[in-house]
């Protein structure tokens, strides 16, 4: 009983602490049923109830404004997000998981000097590297092409430092009995070394993932044709010179975020899952 | 594993089919134009109409966005939209300086969109830089004081006047403004920038246009701040906020949005009645519009509810009033004069076609549309009869208003050898400064702020040898070649 | 252990190194030349070697001293995020689900009973925003009782889906010197302890909390107190405790084999001492990664926040040196200087890192 009492305890103090960290969510749902009047107020719930936020977001309203439809496409932008996601994530956890494994596994001359060298070219802001990454995405001709988000996002030091940092902690028996049983380098990697980096990896897919869907910055840029936005460059669709509709923002987000929301439930239990498969299989 | 792998790359394949068939294919014997403009509700009208008109052009909106990085770096590696648009002067000179704007000076007379005969005085220097002509407005505007009837009705308080002094309306804005327990519940009036950011105060700014001060010296050869019209501008910024208590720092408004300092919230806040007054100018009613439409709505329920009547008080419908921006005593009212200007990228493919779109700008069709929110870049394309949908907003009164004003107002002049925004930096750190602590005498900050901008110009100088030269040749004219 | 052939370490990092070189290494070796130079979005401007000028300038560029300190100064709070998640994510991962079923069934339907009745007798005496924030809660104690720590990891990383807008939003208000929901607490705390006193300025202050130090005037210091520096430090910490963090820390909790966990339990271990035994030295591969990633984006932070919600302000408290390159190379067209300013960005955090990785490395070979 002790025990239960102590788990329930451990519940009143999660519970405190999830009271500080759902509060913008809970705002942001009550102000997707807002008209554009009450916006301003603090009170979370509208006063007066307003779905048609979410009939103008998905076209089957008229703007207040104009009345008329407004351009928007979101089935169109929550398709390229998740597919540009998906592909970064698949491209971006494969070229990391090898990276690392070169890193981690492998004995060669001069691997943590390259190493550090790698991990250095993190510390530059990216700020100065737009302009230049930019301009070899002209060179390229990938500007306003899904390669374009894809391809240069699919490479990165994060996922092959963080993939590195998974794969050093397991034990060198594994390789070595791998070696004896006459395992190449390559069957070491996808049978032994990459089911056992299980946690790692789906941290990596899942901070890929969400962060990729979000992003901002590159694919502003890089996208001028309306059919190639994705999400978050869809939103500014609500903002203009002469004021920002934030009511149908917030309607936009939330039917944003709720898959992304149920797909993190389920990527994240992968990660529990990783016990069983590092203990009991190992 | 294995099994794993190939089932992803499965799924992403399928995609791929799926995302390319998708794919639009690009138009047929319509040469597209891409414009970056901001998501106004009623560009999709304008579109409409350009391309109906023009069965050889396919005019598209790129409102994923009209950011300067973005434009800049687009045009600057040779790929961005075939014309953007550009708010205020200081932006147009950077955009000039970093070679995106397409020089339009020989051709304009041919287009009939010439800058000195086509478009108003006012707003030369929105539209041309150093004696070129970059661009056509696509919307003129200047700033005047729109006022809540309602407050001052409620306060007993008469409305402003069209003939007010600085000091008589702070005087006046103390009447309406009300107190409550913490701090004023009605501000006197708002005057913030935004530009999808942090507000930033601008009434200094407009006092200092009321004195039709400038920034800079006749040659551009430099920065003139440390003058009395700038002290003035600061010392009656700070009274309006500490003495007169009519002003809300930029750092107050920021904390009281609900909407987290974006853009339009001034607007928003000034609707829903916590400022008795707002700078602004006729571009408000658009969004005003759709405001007064929501609280006719709310009235409408209150009405129809009995238990809502005994509960809460009846609700407001705003009606605005309108009078041009005070004056200083034995000078006439005067402001800054803007244009929402369209630029044709210069590397653009379809600069050609672009130029048609310019022309359209100009018409009688486009001016006709516009004047619903805004003004034509052409004074005699200025109607005041339109349809009013809205009589609480005094339309006409605005548009006549605003013909007016755009008539006294004028656009600061640039220097080549200092951005505005530059200007612009240094001199709101210091109203920053100024509004954090009263106890800083506005003198010195004028004069600190000379000191960088000083600095500035000459390091602008140090880096560019032709600019120099060019510097050398303005400040001397005798030794000039 | 022997060698591996260079074809084969070639195979495996060639995807990686391949797009590693296009899009990192060349921006970065042309940002790199372009410090030298007085690179500008002008085009007027021709591009020339300018040697260390733009080095020479920033070494007596009073503001970046500014900016480096104001940088320097919210990285304080990462010991904080990353302890915060460390803690949370042990929390989150030991037990969380009653050993008993039915005691998990009663609890789950009482939990949901209460909140029913609680939401709908709120809503019927008029105040629905309460209602709706109860009802939420509710909702969270019932499946957090049913599910367990799924329920809470997804509910603590909320604010990295509602970044943005609504975060802003939401915090800008909560730091209202008058209205805000901070200040009237601190308020009410502070009558009840029976004196009166002004609440903090927050995001209108230049005040912090190192204020009483003697800093150079051009520091623009508003003396000891919270300012807007503490404010964007505590919404920082808040956000971060719940994200990526946790969910990495999470990962590396996984990766511990459970038997060393059970044998130190057979053996009599604590809690504390399976935690600083087992645990730490496990997970010290995870924490080192977290800590390098922070010190990173420590450095390069703060641009969302001096973008989004201050202006760099009041009187430039919370530009960092991140905001300044933005300045620099995007608002001035400098991009040489820019590009100086992250370059010396970069060896600060290249010695930080440099530093981090040998200890790691001597305490490895223990």
């Amino acid at each position: 009983m002790n025990r239960e009492l102590r788990i329930f305890l451990k519940h009143g103090l999660l519970l405190f602490l999830a009271l500080a960290m759902i509060g913008p969510f809970l705002w942001m749902l009550g102000a997707s049923f807002k008209p554009n009047a009450e916006i301003e107020r603090l009170a979370l719930l509208p006063d007066d109830v307003h779905a048609q936020n979410y009939a103008i977001v998905l076209r089957q309203a008229p703007d207040p404004h104009t009345g008329h439809l407004l351009n928007l496409s979101f089935p169109r932008w929550y398709f390229n997000s998740f597919f540009v996601a998906a592909w970064v994530t698949s491209l971006q956890v494969m070229t990391s998981a090898m990276a690392a494994f070169a890193f981690s596994r492998l004995a060669w001359r001069g691997r943590d000097t390259v190493f550090l060298f790698y991990l250095g070219t993190m510390m530059i802001p990216s700020i100065v590297l737009m302009l230049p990454n930019y301009q070899i995405m002209v060179k390229l001709g990938l500007v306003n092409t899904y390669r374009g988000l894809i391809v240069p996002m699919a490479f990165s030091a994060f996922g092959t430092f963080l993939l590195r940092q998974f794969m050093i902690t397991l034990p060198r028996s594994y390789d070595e009995a791998a070696e004896i049983d006459g395992a190449s380098a390559l069957q070491l990697f996808l049978d032994v070394i990459l089911p056992l980096a299980r946690p790692g990896v789906v941290a990596l897919a899942i901070l890929t993932f969400l962060g990729n869907f979000q992003s901002f910055a590159w694919p502003l840029i890089m996208v001028k044709d309306d059919y190639l936005r994705t999400i978050p460059i869809g939103l500014l669709s609500f903002q203009s010179d002469y004021g920002q509709q934030t009511e149908l923002i917030m309607a936009a987000t939330v039917m944003n975020i709720v898959p992304l929301i149920a797909l993190f439930i389920v990527m994240q239990r992968q990660l529990v899952a990783g016990i069983q498969m590092g203990g009991v299989k190992g | 594993m294995r099994s794993v792998l190939l089932g992803v790359f499965g799924v992403l394949v399928a995609m791929s089919v799926v995302a390319y068939t998708l794919t639009p294919a690009p138009p047929r014997h319509r040469t597209r134009i891409l414009w970056a403009s901001s998501a106004n509700p009623f560009r999709l009208a304008q579109i409409e109409r350009f391309n109906a008109l023009h069965p050889d052009l396919l005019l598209q909106l790129d409102s994923s966005n009209n950011r300067f990085e973005k434009i800049i770096v687009q045009n600057s590696s040779g790929v961005g939209p075939d014309c953007f648009d550009v708010l205020t002067g200081s932006y147009l000179q950077a955009y000039v300086e970093s070679g995106v704007a397409w020089d339009l000076t020989d051709r304009a007379d041919a287009l009939g969109i010439k800058a000195d005969r086509d478009a108003w005085p006012s707003i030369h220097n929105e539209i041309t830089y150093e004696g070129r002509q970059y661009g056509y407005p696509a919307n003129a505007g200047t700033f005047m004081i729109l006022y809540n009837k309602n407050i001052f009705d409620r306060r007993g308080v008469p409305y402003p006047s069209e003939d007010m002094t600085w000091d008589e309306f702070f005087r006046l804005l103390q009447r309406v403004s009300e107190s409550g327990p913490a701090g004023p519940r009605v501000w006197g009036t708002n005057a913030m920038d935004y530009s999808g950011r942090m507000p930033v105060p601008f009434l200094w700014k407009t006092l200092f246009y009321s004195q039709h001060a400038e920034f800079f010296s006749a040659d551009g050869t430099h920065p003139t701040i440390d003058t009395p019209e700038l002290r003035t501008a600061f010392r009656l910024h700070r009274d309006a906020v500490f003495r007169y208590q009519v002003l809300p720092t930029g750092v107050e408004v920021g904390t009281m949005t609900g909407q987290g300092g974006w853009g339009g919230t001034s607007l928003t806040q000034f609707a829903e009645g916590r400022f008795a007054t707002v700078v602004s100018g006729k571009f408000a009613i658009a969004s005003l519009r759709g405001f007064v439409e929501q609280q006719k709505r709310q009235l409408e329920r209150w009405a129809a509810d009995p238990a809502r009547q005994a509960r809460e008080p009846r609700p407001e419908v705003l009606r605005i009033g309108v009078v041009p921006l005070p004056h200083f005593p034995g000078r006439p009212s005067c402001g800054v004069a803007l244009s929402q200007t369209v630029v044709i990228n210069p590397q653009s493919p379809h600069r050609e076609a672009a130029l048609k779109f310019l022309q359209f700008l100009a018409s009688d069709t486009y001016a006709r549309m516009v004047e619903l929110y805004g003004m034509p870049g052409n004074p005699s394309k200025v109607r005041y009869d339109y349809p009013v949908s809205h009589p609480e907003l005094a339309e006409h009164e605005l548009t006549r208003w605003v013909t007016r004003t755009m008539a006294q107002g004028y656009q600061t002049r640039k220097s080549p050898f200092l951005l505005d925004f530059d200007v612009e930096r240094v001199l709101n750190d210091q109203v920053a400064r100024l509004e954090a602590d009263p106890a800083l005498d506005p003198d010195q900050l004028v004069r600190e702020a000379q000191q960088q901008l000083d600095d500035l110009l000459q390091a602008n100088l140090g880096r560019d040898p032709r600019l120099a030269a060019l510097y050398r040749a303005r400040s001397n004219p005798a030794t000039a070649r | 252990m022997r060698r591996h052939p260079r074809f084969v370490v070639l195979l495996f990092l060639a995807p990686n190194l391949l797009g590693f070189l296009t899009f990192t290494l060349v921006p970065v070796a042309l940002s790199l030349a372009g410090s030298f130079t007085n690179w500008s979005l002008r085009p007027a401007l021709p591009l020339e070697f300018i040697g260390l000028q733009n080095y020479a300038r920033l070494l007596h560029d009073q503001q970046f001293y500014l900016y480096l300190y104001n940088t320097a100064y919210l990285m304080l709070a990462l010991p904080f995020s990353i302890g915060g998640a460390l803690w949370l994510a042990v929390l989150l991962h030991g037990q969380t689900r009653f050993r008993h079923a039915p005691t998990a069934r009663r609890a789950t339907l009482a939990s949901g009973l209460a909140t029913l009745a609680g939401a709908g007798a709120l809503w019927f005496t008029g105040s629905p925003n309460l209602a709706y924030l109860v009802g939420f809660l509710g909702l969270v104690a019932t499946l957090g009782f049913h599910f367990g720590s799924v329920t809470y990891r997804t509910a603590y990383y909320l604010p990295n889906f509602t970044a943005g807008a609504a975060t802003i939003l939401l915090w800008t208000q909560l730091y209202n010197p008058t209205s805000g929901l901070i200040n009237q607490g601190l308020g009410r705390a502070a009558a009840w302890l029976g004196f009166e006193a002004a609440g903090p300025g927050w995001l209108t202050s230049t005040k912090s909390l190192l204020g009483f130090l003697p800093w150079p005037e051009f520091f623009n210091n508003g003396g000891f107190g919270l300012g807007a520096r503490e404010a964007i430090m505590a919404m920082g910490i808040w956000a971060a405790i719940g994200g990526n963090n946790l969910i990495l820390f999470l990962a590396g909790l996984s990766n511990i084999p459970p038997e060393l966990n059970e044998a130190a339990e057979i053996d009599g271990a604590g809690g504390w001492q399976r935690f600083r035994h087992i645990t730490w030295p496990q997970l010290a591969p995870t924490t080192f990664f977290i800590v390098i990633i922070s010190l990173i984006g420590g450095l390069q932070g703060g641009f969302e926040q001096a973008r989004m919600m201050t202006n760099g302000g009041p009187a430039g408290t919370t530009t960092t040196l991140s905001y300044y390159i933005y300045l620099q190379g995007f608002e001035r067209l400098d991009l040489g200087y820019g590009s100086a300013v992250a370059w010396v960005l970069f060896l600060l955090v290249f010695a930080l890192t440099a530093l981090q990785w040998s200890r790691q490395a001597r305490d490895g070979h223990d």
